[in-house]
């Protein structure tokens, strides 16, 4: 038999063997998805020098470890199939982006040693003014590595158990003394672990990988008092509609036409430049990204960092940088390691150069930047900041020919 | 618009995942550590439509599915049901059964198997699997080249256990 007839065997032995069933849910990929993206933001816009820059909608969500002004995703919604629907949605439910939801605190406790992999369930509830839904809002650890956080804002005080299914877990408020006793899927959880809060018990079921996909949002269960059944079949507090968030989403952004947000769920980017420098910022590589949104109908800038692979810090750092037009001068902004230091990034257009840059920090002598050209002609200078002061103080003076023309600040300062 | 983003990225998952998910079992052994594989990849994929959408979407999610297949085996995370069979081992092959294929790839080594599936299955040339993997083209024929000889090797011995079956 020749290699020829061989391979052709094995081309049909992989492509005709029989292959278990297996899914994969879209639904959850795109939820995750915009989770992750919106976490990056959220990280970039609420991290050290960044915080200078960060807009008035990214306070309304929370940061794992932070206390958490938090709205988010709400209780069972209809599923908009269409624009009008989806409309009225938006119209008549809370969101977390609507900084006008105003709640009432009422539980914010940990529940140690709960995940899978030991990690804690951070527990957050609320209680609502003036809104007619639930809101709901998971928050968890790069790809659930970490810890996790269900922040629950209630339209009224519960008087009865609640639940909700949350990353790897099953978290439930429960009046004292009362657990869940079997759920509609059939499934067995470890009894995991339980914390006292007033009248109130706080449990939370780690939940495996292998048995994390029977737990989708028709899941019930049945909460017990002792020997007796006080509940069954009770339903859980889900996330929120994602089409009908996704309008809410998209139509505040469009009022606000800011395009660090806008880009987020516009389309519009041109790229203008994207250039790589290895081993520049911490020893990992740093990506610098700058896309022009014409069309987009938005003034001003968006620029944010987060990791270059979303799920991965270790692969280097994405610098992200959003303009309506293509830039026609000099501009720059502050990237900061994952070791916490800082850098300049300088985009200069050709002929001209960073002639002196203040850190306001007075005093302080700068390291040996690197310059990389730009396939545009123009030319990314990376300046390492042994020590920064405010940004609203630091200035960057451009020259042509040794001669300055223009004295710019970091975008952030903005 | 972020219909248009989501409707098109749910256009290529919905094409591209059934094709995926068989790779992702193929190289892993283990239908739901392929669904976990794709369905994280897909994900990735989803954060970076924006610019992905007019590139090649599907070489970025077998990348990332490969690179966390690769991470995943690492660190030990799962024991997968491909280790569990010994070459001298007999299985009757009934007409569905869905671990003949993968216990015969469970006897490649990663890198030859990596191959023989991207090269064999997903019908990449040598020079995508060369950047898939990044491996010399060399190395892709190599091990392209040792993987199919034990792939053969393993198909003859098991053809001559079924005969002596009979």
């Amino acid at each position: 038999m020749s290699d020829f007839d061989q391979h052709d065997d094995i081309h049909d032995l992989l492509v005709q063997a029989p292959a278990p069933e297996m899914q994969f849910h879209l639904d959850d990929a795109v939820r995750l998805g915009k989770r992750v993206r919106l976490r990056r933001r959220i990280a970039a816009a609420g991290g050290g020098l960044a915080a200078a820059a960060a807009v008035a909608l990214t306070v309304t969500l929370a940061l794992p470890g932070e206390p958490a002004p938090t709205l988010q995703p709400a209780a069972p919604t209809p599923s908009a199939t269409s624009t009008t629907e989806s409309t009225a949605l938006v119209d008549t439910q809370c969101f977390p982006m609507d900084t006008s939801v105003k709640s009432t605190p009422w539980i914010d406790i940990t529940v140690p040693n709960s995940l899978p992999k030991g990690g804690p369930v951070i527990v957050k509830a609320g209680i609502l003014s003036g809104c007619p839904n639930n809101i709901r809002q998971d928050v968890d650890g790069p790809e659930g590595k970490g810890d996790f956080t269900l922040d629950v804002k209630f339209a009224q005080k519960p008087t009865t158990a609640q639940w909700s299914v949350g990353m790897r877990s099953t978290v439930f408020i429960l009046p004292k003394g009362q657990r869940p006793c079997g759920y509609s899927n059939g499934k067995t959880l470890p009894v995991g672990v339980t914390v006292h809060n007033g009248d109130w018990d706080i449990a939370v079921q780690p939940v495996s990988d292998a048995l994390a996909r029977n737990f989708d949002g028709k899941t019930t269960v049945n909460i017990c008092d002792g020997d007796k059944v006080v509940a069954t079949n009770l339903p859980q507090i889900l996330g929120q509609n994602s089409d009908a968030e996704g309008e809410f989403n998209h139509r505040l952004l469009r009022e606000t036409c800011d395009l660090h947000q806008l880009e987020m769920f516009e389309d519009s980017a041109v790229q203008w430049a994207r250039k790589t420098v290895p081993n520049s910022v911490g020893g990992r590589d740093l990506t610098v990204d700058i896309d022009s949104h014409p069309g987009a109908g938005c003034t001003g800038y968006g620029s944010t960092t987060g990791p270059l692979d979303a799920n991965d810090d270790s692969k280097g750092l994405l610098l992200e940088m959003d303009f309506p037009e293509a830039p026609t001068h000099a501009f720059w902004d502050i990237v900061q390691s994952n070791e916490g230091d800082d850098f300049g990034a300088f985009i200069v257009p050709p002929g001209q150069n960073v002639c002196d840059i203040d850190t306001g920090t007075p005093g302080s002598s700068l390291p040996k930047a690197t310059d990389v050209p730009l396939d545009n002609g123009w030319s990314l200078h990376l300046q390492p900041f042994p020590k920064v002061g405010k940004v609203d103080d630091m200035g960057a003076d451009i020259c042509t020919a040794g001669t300055k023309v223009l004295t710019v600040r970091p975008l952030m300062a903005r | 618009m972020a219909g248009n983003h989501d409707d098109e990225f749910a256009e290529f998952a919905t094409a591209a995942t059934p094709g995926l998910l068989r790779t992702a079992w193929l190289i892993c052994g283990d239908a739901a550590q392929a669904e976990d594989l794709v369905q994280s990849a897909m994900v990735k994929v989803y954060v970076r439509w924006g610019k992905l959408r007019h590139t090649q979407p599907q070489a970025y999610a077998r990348k990332c599915i490969l690179n966390e297949q690769i991470d995943t085996h690492r660190r030990g995370k799962r024991e997968t049901t491909v280790r569990e069979m010994p070459e001298q081992q007999h299985h009757d092959r009934e007409p569905e059964d869905t671990g003949h294929v993968v216990r015969l790839l469970a006897l490649l080594p990663a890198r030859e198997r990596q191959v023989v599936v991207m090269r064999h299955y997903a019908g990449l040339t040598e020079a995508e699997v060369s950047d898939l993997l990044n491996i010399s083209i060399g190395t892709v024929k190599s091990s392209g080249s040792r993987g199919l000889a034990r792939l053969r090797e393993a198909l003859a011995a098991q053809d001559l256990k079924e005969d002596e079956h009979v």
